[in-house]
């Protein structure tokens, strides 16, 4: 018989490791989120020998020398001190567990220096063990991990390839790098800069290095905020028509902490649903700060998790907080051109402003506080001092706060229509119409060259939204229609959904060999019934949970005018001037673009003709 | 080939069977018209789609038999820009090129071999009626307007057309509205019909008739293809199949509340009021009130329009709404001074009838505003 026995130290370390440091790229995770906790403002990774040696040097506060030996001891750790620390967690790590996993797994040397000490010292640990010795260096710390997973067999044998392994590396510097735009992050393999931002603390310019500039221009910037329970959400989000396929571009950081949330992602996707495809994702970062005591990170020890305590709340802010971003770059689009492009370049590119301009622009920054006060005046009396805003510029007007509870679409509406006396009338101006491709696309001459629009889409998303906005349906009454015969349980399934296919305007006639339509949406009049009811059927039991935008998507569709359908000159220009002047207008419903734009640039290239 | 022909009567020719030639099609040869010599003074010209077919016989001086097919637009242009004399036509049978040559102009025009035009089967001339053409092209207008237009295969979108002794009957119904007329004929034949002719047949037979003398056409039906002939030109086209829905008894037998207006006044308050409906909903609404009629429409962020005229009304306060186009269709089509219209409350149907003998009426549902 076996008897039991506590287990020693550094086994219990090496088997926690495996939750913790499971590949070098967790490694690299803990080390440089330890940097950042230390307030470090640069952090340098190099990465070497098939990315087992890591070495990261920050420029934080340093270790101090009594707590160097404990700061390799399981649960030992300087960023919380009690229990209830823990509920009110503001630094990336707190477990205290990191740096004991990895001296259990890995030759681990530390050179440290605090701004109190004239020497580093230097510790070196082996089987988590730790020998300490002075040494001279600069302030804040240098870790370097040599032979990773040198004990662990089994880890080593599973090690991928240098490649995977520094490309799982650079996913997570490119997430630290995103959420602490003011850390410079700089990470170093075989003697070249994979990853390199400069700290300026400007998300946009962060981005620009990781990714491109041109990533920039299509992106909106999101600024919204919540003053009732202290929610703030800061970042960027793609424009519809800018798409990536898979989620890797989607940054979501809470509390500066990377995290993979549900609720989150789930708000992004509603937001988005109606705007760009299936299968589509957008770029996102976004930077939420709530109250740490609103959420608890301790789920799991990769932290990536989180549970809140007002979960809906969340829900609702983050999908505001998109819809009301992309909204704005609709309103944008009612701009003249000149006014666009300027609008583009001053407001959406902030990457071309010095760190100072940006700081003079937020002190120039007015803050449209729409309290219920103001808006009970919009709504009794229509009288908006317009005068105030005048003098605004678009990308002045940035921060809109709005008490919780009146998230409702109503809200936005109401600053849209603020918004838009302001800009539109006077702005749109009549499309220049060139033609019609292939009784399909309308050509119109843009400011930046040849616009090509595809008629069907775009006035099916006109529809769709006009649909959304209108709850109520006029409905046309028949005094006949075709006998339809679907099946039987689909026939059940419109049955079951009788009230809710009322509401937007359709009466069914249920009679024994089939159904007829007894009432249908004005705009449907003059469609084929059999297609109406398959289309119905078709919304009702593909999409269950978003039946009812998916019903008006197909009334939409149905209703709008289809391809190769020819169309005047005057038809195209209404349909244009209400396409433009509608609210998500670069995609269909399904997430189809819908307007393509040759630059001017290009075509006179390819003439050969000097610009 | 080789004949001779005098501008004026092929330029007829041209445009009346221009209409049946496919303006795009998989086979060329349907965009063709077919030129071919019959007898020894005359040349027939026809063009088809296969949905409908339109064939003329024209005058011309024949110098040598013979029989090819043309493209129907750029013939057409030819012709249309040729001075008022006689042209000359000279086909080079070996590589099927056409020689136009009007006083001092020349064309060399390619065609494709008479053989590749397809067969037209006409139903048999033993079997017909003759009707007059005036009832009839009166019946066609005030029906055509109202078929559905969704799908030229559906009965809807045909016009049912009866013919029961010496009555004719034609009704039109896309759902939302149904007109039916009725016209005294003399049916000598002593033949009934029931069948169901596609609209576009119908246009295209109102479009035929310039400048034709006849008086009456003859109709055959046969093997779900109709026929009507004239003295020197024939269209047919295919009928569409299926059950029209028993229309008599949607028209409503009684009515609670009549009003009557002046077509012209009521048709020009609604051009008025209609400026502002919304153009996706094309809705006016009516109120019904002691001898007034008020309409009303708007557009939300446009404004509105207001107008109000007088009608013999007598009945309680009436609200109803209708998409507006419906009711000037109807008095597009409708020959006398004043209409009737007989209510039944605000969401049900609505007759709308001319004051006079005539047996119209158009049935017009409304529509539910909440």
């Amino acid at each position: 018989m076996k008897r039991i026995k506590l287990l020693p130290e550094n086994l219990i370390n090496q088997i926690a490791a495996g939750e913790v440091i499971e590949r070098p790229a967790s490694a690299v995770k803990e080390l440089v989120e330890n940097s950042i906790d230390a307030g470090a403002k640069k952090v340098e990774i190099e990465i070497s020998n098939g990315a087992r040696d890591i070495r990261v040097a920050d420029n934080g506060h340093g270790i101090h020398k009594d707590d160097l030996v404990l700061a390799f001891s399981r649960h030992a750790t300087s960023k919380i001190q009690n229990q209830k620390d823990l509920w009110s967690i503001n630094t990336l790590g707190f477990r205290g567990e990191a740096l004991a996993s990895i001296i259990s797994v890995a030759k681990v040397s530390c050179i440290t220096r605090t701004v109190d000490e004239n020497n580093g010292l230097k510790a070196e640990c082996k089987d988590s063990e730790v020998k300490i010795s002075e040494t001279g260096c600069a302030i804040g710390t240098i870790m370097e991990v040599k032979d990773l997973f040198y004990n662990i067999p089994a880890r080593l044998k599973f090690l991928k390839q240098t490649q995977t392994e520094i490309s799982n590396i650079t996913e997570i510097l490119q997430n630290i790098a995103i959420s602490h735009p003011e850390v410079a992050v700089n990470l170093v393999h075989k003697k070249h800069s994979v990853i390199k931002t400069s700290g300026s603390s400007d998300l946009a310019v962060t981005i620009s290095e990781i990714y491109s500039k041109d990533l920039i221009k299509e992106l909106s910037e999101i600024n919204f905020e919540d003053t009732q329970f202290n929610l703030n959400i800061k970042g960027f989000i793609s424009n519809p028509d800018f798409t990536r396929s898979n989620k890797k571009a989607v940054y979501v950081f809470v509390n500066g902490r990377t995290v993979k949330c549900p609720i989150i992602s789930k708000a992004i996707d509603t937001a988005l649903k109606d705007l760009i495809p299936s299968g589509k994702y957008p770029f996102a970062a976004l930077n939420i700060t709530m109250p740490a005591n609103e959420i608890d990170v301790n789920v799991h020890p990769s932290k990536r998790e989180l549970k809140y305590t007002k979960p809906n709340l969340i829900f609702n802010f983050v999908y505001s907080a998109i819809k009301n971003a992309l909204e704005g770059t609709y309103l944008k689009l009612h701009s003249s051109n000149d006014e666009t492009q300027s609008c583009h370049s001053e407001g959406f590119s902030p990457k071309n402003l010095s760190n100072n301009e940006i700081s003079e622009m937020d002190r120039s920054f007015v803050s449209l506080r729409m309290t219920e006060e103001t808006q009970n005046s919009i709504n009794d009396s229509k009288i908006i001092d317009f005068s105030r805003f005048a003098d605004l510029r678009d990308d002045e007007i940035t921060e809109i706060s709005i008490p919780a509870k009146r998230y409702g679409s109503d809200v936005f509406q109401n600053k849209i229509e603020l918004s838009l006396e302001n800009n539109e009338k006077s702005y749109v101006e009549k499309p220049k119409i060139i033609g019609q491709l292939n009784n399909t696309y309308i050509l119109i001459e843009a400011a930046e060259g040849l616009q090509v629009i595809d008629q069907h889409i775009a006035h099916e998303r006109y529809l769709y939204e006009q649909l959304k906005e209108n709850k109520t349906q006029i409905s046309q009454l028949l005094l006949t229609s075709e006998l339809i015969k679907p099946e039987t349980e689909q026939i059940l399934t419109l049955q079951e959904n009788t009230e809710l296919l009322e509401k937007y305007g359709f009466e069914l006639d249920f009679v024994s060999q089939g159904v007829k339509l007894k009432r249908i949406p004005q705009m449907l009049a003059n469609k084929n019934p059999e297609k109406i009811i398959f289309d119905l059927i078709e919304a009702i039991q593909t999409t269950p949970e978003n039946m009812e935008n998916e019903i008006l998507e197909r009334i939409a569709c149905r209703a709008a005018v289809k391809a190769g359908e020819k169309l005047s000159l005057w038809q195209m220009e209404e349909l244009i001037v209400n396409w433009l002047d509608t609210k998500f207008n670069k995609t269909c419903p399904h997430g189809r673009k819908i307007s393509h734009t040759i630059p001017s640039k290009e075509i006179a290239k390819f003439f050969g003709r000097m610009v | 080939m080789q004949f001779t022909v005098q501008k004026d009567v092929i330029y007829n020719g041209l445009n009346v069977v221009g209409k049946a030639a496919a303006s795009r099609g998989i086979q060329p040869v349907l965009s063709n018209v077919l030129i071919e010599t019959i007898e020894d003074n005359s040349l027939k010209l026809c063009a088809t789609d296969l949905d409908i077919s339109i064939e003329i016989n024209i005058p011309s001086i024949i110098v040598k038999k013979g029989s090819i097919t043309l493209p129907s637009k750029k013939l057409f242009e030819i012709i249309s820009k040729l001075p008022s004399e006689a042209v000359i036509f000279n086909l080079n049978e070996e590589n099927n090129l056409m020689e136009i040559k009007c006083g001092k102009s020349k064309f060399d025009i390619k065609g494709i071999s008479a053989s590749e035009f397809p067969q037209i089967e006409y139903p048999e001339s033993d079997e017909f009626i003759n009707i007059d053409i005036n009832p009839l092209l009166k019946a066609i207008k005030q029906t055509t307007f109202a078929t559905a237009t969704y799908d030229t295969n559906n009965v809807l979108s045909g016009v049912l057309f009866k013919i029961k002794e010496n009555n004719l009957e034609m009704a039109a119904t896309d759902g939302n509205r149904l007109t039916r007329v009725k016209e005294k004929i003399e049916n000598k034949e002593k033949k009934d019909y029931s069948v169901v002719i596609p609209c576009r047949t119908l246009k295209e037979f109102a479009g035929i008739l310039s400048g034709v003398e006849d008086k009456t056409v003859s109709i055959t039906v046969k093997n779900s293809q109709i026929l009507f002939k004239l003295k020197d030109r024939y269209i047919t086209s295919r009928l569409i199949e299926g059950q029209y829905p028993a229309y008599e008894q949607l028209i409503p037998k009684n009515y609670e509340i009549k009003a009557v207006a002046e077509k012209n006044s009521l048709n020009q308050a609604i051009e008025r009021a209609s400026t502002m409906v919304n153009e996706r909903t094309n809705i006016v609404k009516m109120n019904f009130n002691d001898n007034k009629l008020k309409l009303t429409a708007d557009t939300p962020d446009l404004g509105d329009s207001c107008d109000e005229i007088e009608v013999e009304y007598t009945a309680e306060d009436l609200n109803i709404a209708f998409n507006h186009k419906y009711i000037q269709d109807f008095l597009k089509v409708v020959d006398s001074d004043k209409v009737v219209i007989e209510l039944n409350g605000a969401l049900a149907g609505t007759l709308f009838k001319p004051a006079s003998e005539d047996d119209f009426l158009c049935l017009i549902m409304p529509v539910q505003v909440n």
